[in-house]
């Protein structure tokens, strides 16, 4: 069995940096922030094709956060990673920043500005499409959340990637169960979120999105079929990884005042 | 105009191996040449102009190509504005977007199928470049302006039998605007297909009004300081489109006329805020006022009535 204390470590590194860009700047969106960190972090530990040297090397892996609202967990991971200084998390949201609250493909390694759902996944089809045309190995990853496949454009991509046999496209949904105004299932539901991707077309999987040796399995499992899309539903919860913020929608809008900080930072240290 | 776009672009990418085409499933009998020349370059992204959209700028950014989507009227802008505005604006994306129906061209099919507000919404498009040939060889050197620069484009083209409108070579520039013929009494400015009835209108005012008349194949941008300099020897100017009278081409002239303290009276010519008459597009445009014979009547009796009042 593989050694995951590397990117546990990373993980919790990645929860403090984010908790204090928030703080900090009173912004929004950790609880949507929390619950794809681990997936964020085995991404850039390794699995996708990405350096801090090779950010515009035409075979590079491509990446697209399609939850832009995500910005604080993504900004830490890419500090975290070396693409840009780790001092800059420290202006997030800041007048003249780089880094603000949704993510901006001015912010290096970053490829796709992002912020309105539904717009990720046409454009990784786009790009994995590109890439079988021009037949380049690279592969393309986009990272959408559950309530953003209530949006149309995505069920538009799914159609196009599984009649194209686009199988380096990877798509994770990062399943936490809340959206902008409550559960998933009490506003539209999905259950079957899996039957009905799978009846577009595409090969699909469920994991638990903070296990690390789950996630790895199945990531070297990619592509699940060959000439499928590989679709990973990777369960999630809001807010991970600090208790009062765990499945507590108000985590999708507030920033902590100073004695949850305190009390985050406290769990955050003990993990 | 259509058939004369699809064989230049066909010409194009013979010599440009990035020229890509993605169609929303129109294009019937227009389209087939570039398929059948570059299969590989070619997508039919089904009725879903949001994920073509997308696709497009995907396609475009990953692999350094210039992707050219293609439907009609508002399907291609007004449908996927958001992906327009976010995705090929924002990224600077080497995405151009061709519409063909421009204003009522498609008359009989209604409402649904006028582009008439697309010059107030695509012009509000960062980093947007807007094409607006007159004529089939406009609409060619357009195209070729087109490549030549990094970043989105729009093109609003009519459909086919668009008469030439200048003997002389296109040798136009973006920014340019191309002058048809000359006058003093009043400058008209036509945007588009249009700009037949223009020349004609100008040609039925004879020698009582000698009108001045200039069209814009590049809406987006523009360079003022010469049509200013133009603009500055009348006192008349009229702008004739088929577009709705708000965010067009009267909204861009008058706010240069203003901004530049120019002395001239503004006479608009367009269509109504949400006009939705059916018809072929010449009773149509009869219906608005905006055939050769109205636009020379008003512009006649204006100059008679002691231009009081119009």
């Amino acid at each position: 069995m593989k050694n995951f204390n590397g990117p546990i470590e990373y993980a919790r590194s990645v929860r403090v940096n984010a908790l204090n860009m928030i703080y900090r700047s009173k912004a929004s969106h950790i609880g949507s922030s929390y619950s794809c960190v681990e997936l964020l972090v085995y991404l850039y530990a390794g699995w996708l094709n990405i350096s801090p040297e090779r950010m515009l090397d035409p075979n590079r892996d491509r990446f697209i956060l399609s939850k832009g609202h995500a910005a604080a967990a993504y900004y830490a991971v890419l500090a975290e990673f070396g693409f840009f200084p780790k001092v800059w998390l420290g202006e997030y949201c800041q007048i003249n920043s780089l880094l603000g609250g949704h993510v901006d493909h001015n912010v290096p390694g970053v490829e796709i500005s992002t912020g309105s759902l539904g717009h990720g996944l046409p454009i990784a089809v786009g790009m994995a499409l590109g890439a079988k045309r021009n037949n380049k190995k690279y592969r393309v990853v986009a990272l959408l959340s559950d309530g953003e496949m209530e949006s149309g454009a995505n069920w538009e991509a799914f159609n196009m990637a599984s009649a194209k046999n686009l199988d380096n496209l990877v798509v994770i949904v990062d399943r936490n169960g809340m959206q902008a105004m409550g559960s998933t299932e009490d506003i539209l539901p999905m259950k079957n979120l899996d039957e009905r991707i799978r009846s577009f077309g595409c090969a699909c999987s469920k994991i638990d999105g903070h296990d690390f040796k789950e996630i790895d399995s199945v990531f070297q499992r990619i592509p699940f079929l060959n000439g499928r899309p590989s679709v990973i539903i990777a369960k999630t919860v809001k807010g991970k990884g600090v208790s009062f913020m765990e499945n507590k929608l108000e985590w999708h809008y507030k920033s902590p005042n100073d004695e949850q900080f305190r009390r985050a930072m406290e769990e955050l240290d003990k993990r | 105009m259509r058939t004369a776009f699809i064989n230049r672009l066909c010409e194009l990418a013979h010599q440009d191996k990035r020229i890509c085409l993605i169609v929303g499933d129109l294009g019937f009998s227009v389209v087939e040449p570039f398929i059948r020349e570059f299969p590989e370059r070619f997508l039919n992204a089904g009725v879903a102009e949001q994920s073509m959209t997308g696709i497009a700028v995907g396609w475009s950014l990953a692999e350094d190509k210039i992707v050219f989507t293609y439907s009609l009227g508002n399907f291609p802008t007004l449908r996927c504005l958001e992906q327009i505005r976010n995705d090929c604006c924002v990224h600077n994306a080497n995405v151009k977007i061709i519409s063909l129906g421009s204003g009522i061209t498609y008359g009989q099919l209604g409402y649904s199928h006028f582009a008439i507000e697309d010059l107030a919404v695509m012009g509000a498009m960062p980093n947007m470049t807007i094409f607006t040939p007159a004529d089939p060889i406009e609409a060619k050197r357009c195209l070729d302006l087109s490549v030549s620069i990094a970043g989105p484009a729009y093109f609003r083209l009519a459909k086919n039998g668009e008469p030439r409108l200048k003997e002389e070579l296109c040798s136009f520039d973006i920014g340019d605007f191309v002058e048809y013929r000359t006058g003093k009494d009043i400058c008209i400015i036509g945007v588009g297909t249009i700009l037949s009835e223009c020349l004609h209108a100008a040609n039925l005012l004879g020698n009582d009004v000698t009108a001045e008349v200039i069209g814009f194949p590049v809406f987006k941008p523009l360079n003022e300081t010469e049509l200013i300099n133009l603009l500055r020897k009348f006192s008349f100017i009229a702008t004739v489109e088929e577009h709705s009278s708000y965010g067009g081409l009267a909204s861009v002239i008058g706010e240069i006329i203003s901004r530049n303290g120019l002395n001239a009276k503004l006479l608009k010519f367009a269509l109504p805020e949400g006009f939705d008459k059916i018809g072929p597009q010449i009773d149509l445009r009869r219906s608005c006022g905006l055939t050769s014979e109205q636009i020379a009547s008003k512009i006649r009796s204006y100059f008679k009535c002691g231009k009081q009042s119009v």
